[in-house]
């Protein structure tokens, strides 16, 4: 996916996630927000490695993994699923050719954390 | 044992880890598997318990800084054979972009520890200018490292050009990612994975015999 549409596709998600959960940039502040855009870019960084390898395992590992990483900090597998589920959603309404192959990788990570 | 040896790396304690593998080595443990089952079950440890919050980011750096200071220490006690022009050669570095160079560390000290000459060229080295170095030293091995998913993309093309070069060389693959991904698709047939230092160790003993036989 090129640069252009992922920083398109993460500043919708974040935004989303910030409009629905405003408590978190009380929480938070703006530094929580930079830490968002980072992590997005981090899914994104595994959704083109799953992809350009043709392996989902990237992605339901990494899906996995993070999960454990972020409930040990406090925070739920829910987020997790909201975020990837914000993605997919996103990545609907986007034109690009990796969307539908990127929405598989997405629905995959989902399954593996529930 | 793995757990006190992870604690002490964590504490930046370098003479109280030095002194743990180093009793190791004195009662006769195989260096080899004090890589394996030691060195890099306690690195494993750490990176477990930074997963589950346990440690921070800068604990986790302070315990690599000093594991990789203490494998140098360990490596320069242990005897070598004297190098001669007819020392077998083996290079060791990380691909482009990869900074995890402790398991490439551990293998390039085995070599060097059975008398071959090696040239340790440490993480992120593009392939251009590996292969360059390669085609001057003319090593019979090539050790080519990866940790990060996302630089296994890459491994092929090494793999590829360095089987390439006029010496010859065996190119060995040895990554984390082995556990869990078949990496045989990124390389060639004749490309060695190497999962453990035992399993090295007695490879580069093999290499050593049928060198031995080929001279008879």
């Amino acid at each position: 996916m090129n640069k252009q549409t992922r920083e398109q596709v993460i500043d919708e998600v974040v935004a989303g996630i910030y409009e629905a959960y405003p408590e978190i940039l009380e929480r938070f502040g703006e530094a929580g927000k930079m830490r968002c855009l980072e992590d997005n870019h981090h899914h994104f960084d595994h959704l083109d490695t799953a992809a350009k390898l043709d392996d989902p395992q990237v992605f339901t590992k990494y899906a996995v993994w993070l999960t454990n990483l972020l409930t040990q900090r406090g925070m739920s597998k829910h987020h997790v699923i909201d975020n990837f589920q914000r993605i997919h959603d996103v990545l609907g309404k986007t034109a690009t050719p990796d969307s539908e192959e990127y929405q598989k990788l997405l629905q995959a990570g989902i399954d593996a954390i529930k | 044992m793995t757990k006190q040896l992870a604690i002490a790396l964590i504490e930046g304690e370098s003479d109280n880890a030095f002194e743990q593998i180093h009793s190791l080595y004195r009662i006769g443990t195989p260096i080899a598997t004090i890589y394996q089952e030691y060195i890099t079950e306690a690195m494993r440890l750490i990176g477990v318990m930074w997963e589950d919050d346990e440690i921070t980011v800068a604990d986790e750096h302070l315990a690599t800084a000093t594991c990789d200071y203490i494998l140098a220490r360990f490596h320069s006690v242990i005897p070598k054979p004297k190098l001669t022009a007819h020392s077998k050669k083996a290079m060791f570095f990380c691909v482009e972009k990869e900074q995890h160079s402790l398991g490439m560390k551990m293998a390039a000290y085995l070599f060097e520890q059975s008398g071959w000459n090696v040239r340790l060229m440490g993480a992120n080295l593009p392939l251009s200018y590996a292969k360059e170095a390669a085609e001057r030293f003319g090593p019979q091995v090539i050790g080519v490292s990866l940790t990060i998913i996302h630089h296994l993309e890459q491994l092929k093309q090494y793999v590829i050009e360095l089987e390439e070069i006029s010496s010859n060389p065996h190119i060995l693959v040895g990554s984390r990612l082995l556990s869990s991904y078949d990496l045989k698709k990124y390389a060639s047939p004749k490309t060695r994975m190497i999962s453990d230092y035992e399993v090295l160790q007695k490879w580069m003993a093999e290499l050593d015999e049928v060198k031995i036989h080929e001279h008879h």
